[in-house]
């Protein structure tokens, strides 16, 4: 950890070092932009945290869950060829920064490019401005959903284009990426490696006048080999003592193996009229045939626009059922069945629906304040009802 | 005979006077929210807008988007950060009318009362309504 933090620190002087030298050596413009959010918030009571992956897990106020620093530098080196590198510090990793956009982007013509390098990996359909406070309404995007994945960024190359159809407009994207690093972070000893192979990812918008239809989908061969030995390893005395054949145990551990497909898929709209707004966005995702069940996520979100207050209600939901085990359709002894199905419930537990009503208050050029407060209820007893707010300020520059 | 006054909320679009595309409002919106960034002929565009914080500007974008100015903003630092555009450019009346002049690709609104001069008026938008002829009193 310490050889990533002393890594990106000398990568924010050097990045720091290129905004001041770049603009002044240049002949093209180069712009440096930024943007953040500084947000308070906490859960009531604390007690009953649902333990929600950077939600607000710490006891008491806290600072740290949705506060972050993003800062880009994007350059023309000619008319067709550009570069952008940003930079993500969030608090909830101490503001160690990362990398999170790294390309270079070919303009073929005004409505098509290529981008090569380091890319936000469109999982869902805000999935690359999620950081961004201020491009959207909530306080944070929808949790159900944009939980920040580990692999939200990958290496590789993309397509984008976009197209008038008469009255429509289409806006397509497509990519093939790399990922390599650890996912679980934040359940502590610096996560478990993985591997994505061949992420194909393909994203789809078509809008006519105020409506918005978009969906999109990614599908990766996965290496977690790690995943298998942290998580399936410990099973091991279980199916020993169960008595059955090694052949059925070996049969049951090929049945949970994670090196398998990765999908995820989602769909949605966005309907704006006079000063209402309506978004709807569901997602399909997880390994199939594999111990990670099939997760569904989604949110309905209604907004009202009273010029520069936005009152914004919505709804998300959360759902993994860990009875779904097709993919112990292979096994049939009963006892090592059980054993699967046991498993699952462990691993496949986060389910919860949470309603959220927030406010948004432009209250300059670049800075909206905002503020929200949630209840919910999770599935696990430990955790039953949960409420909370936050308060905060989000600004581009 | 007098002419009537202009409607508070008349914008002219212009364009350079080389450039033959004509126009669409639906057209004229998708460029503004950069769903397409190029002419009906295909030709790049690039937007000029009038003071951020000016009452046509802000006219402008309820008119034409449906949306405030702070919402037009917030739509387009999507575009910014994930590094699809760069960022807004804002320019009074006169620097806009000039940068028309000069540059081939640009397109702009102004207030309807605007004095134009070598640019070529696309039409004109009055209470949301996109007219593809000069701007009548």
């Amino acid at each position: 950890m310490k050889s990533k933090s002393r890594l990106n620190h000398q990568l924010c002087v050097l990045f720091v070092g290129c905004c001041m030298w770049l603009p002044a050596q240049a002949q093209q413009p180069v712009s440096v932009n930024g943007f953040g959010s500084v947000r308070l918030g906490e859960l009531l009571p604390s007690k009953d945290n649902p333990q929600l992956v950077e939600f607000y897990n710490e006891d008491g106020l806290s600072f740290a869950d949705d506060t972050l620093f993003g800062l880009q530098l994007q350059a023309e080196l000619d008319t067709d060829l550009s570069y952008t590198l940003q930079l993500l510090s969030k608090a909830v990793e101490d503001y160690d920064p990362d990398v999170s956009l790294a390309f270079v982007r070919y303009q073929l013509d005004p409505n098509h490019q290529i981008k090569f390098g380091r890319l936000a990996v469109p999982l869902f359909a805000q999935s690359d401005i999620q950081y961004v406070g201020y491009s959207h309404d909530y306080s944070r995007l929808p949790k159900a959903m944009y939980y920040r994945f580990d692999f939200e960024v990958a290496d590789g190359l993309a397509f984008e284009g976009q197209q008038i159809i008469q009255d429509f407009s289409l806006k397509y994207v497509m990519q093939l990426t790399e990922f390599s690093g650890n996912v679980f972070k934040n359940q502590g000893s610096g996560g478990i490696p993985i591997k994505l192979h061949q992420m194909k990812n393909l994203r789809l918008e078509l809008a006519y006048q105020q409506l918005q239809l978009f969906a999109g989908g990614v599908r990766a061969d996965t290496e977690g080999d790690q995943l298998n030995v942290q998580l399936l390893e410990p099973l091991r005395p279980a199916l020993q003592a169960s008595g059955a054949s090694p052949e059925a145990q070996q049969q049951f551990m090929a049945a949970l193996n994670f090196n398998k497909d990765a999908e995820y898929a989602f769909w949605g709209l966005r309907w704006q009229y006079q000063a209402w707004k309506l978004e709807a966005e569901r997602s399909r995702y997880g390994i199939t045939e594999s111990a990670d069940v099939l997760n569904t996520a989604e949110y309905l979100a209604l907004s009202y626009r009273f010029d520069r207050f936005i009152v914004t209600l919505h709804q998300e939901k959360l759902a993994e059922n860990p009875e779904n085990v097709q993919w112990l359709q292979q096994v049939t002894a009963p006892k090592l069945r059980q054993i699967g199905l046991n498993f699952s419930k462990n691993v496949n537990n986060n389910t919860y629906r949470m309603q959220v009503l927030s406010w948004r208050y432009d209250l300059q050029p670049g800075v909206a304040l905002k503020a929200d407060i949630f209840s919910g209820k999770h599935q696990l007893d430990r955790v039953g009802r949960f409420n909370g707010f936050s308060l905060g300020v989000d600004f581009v520059f | 005979m007098l002419a009537k006054p202009l409607h508070a909320a008349d914008f002219v679009v212009v364009v350079h006077k080389d450039n033959r595309s004509e126009i669409t409002q639906q057209l004229l919106m998708q460029l503004y929210l950069k769903k397409t960034a190029a002419f009906a002929d295909g030709k790049a565009a690039t937007l000029l807008h009038l003071p951020r914080s000016s009452a046509e500007h802000q006219q402008f974008c309820l008119e034409l988007l449906n949306l405030t100015a702070h919402q037009y903003q917030s739509y387009w630092s999507r575009l910014v950060f994930t590094g699809n555009a760069s960022n807004l450019q804002f320019a009074n009346a006169d620097s806009i009318l000039q940068q028309v002049q000069q540059n081939p690709a640009a397109i702009a609104y102004l207030p309807a009362d605007t004095a134009l001069s070598g640019v070529r008026q696309l039409g004109f938008l009055r209470d949301g309504q996109w007219r593809d002829a000069p701007v009548t009193y």
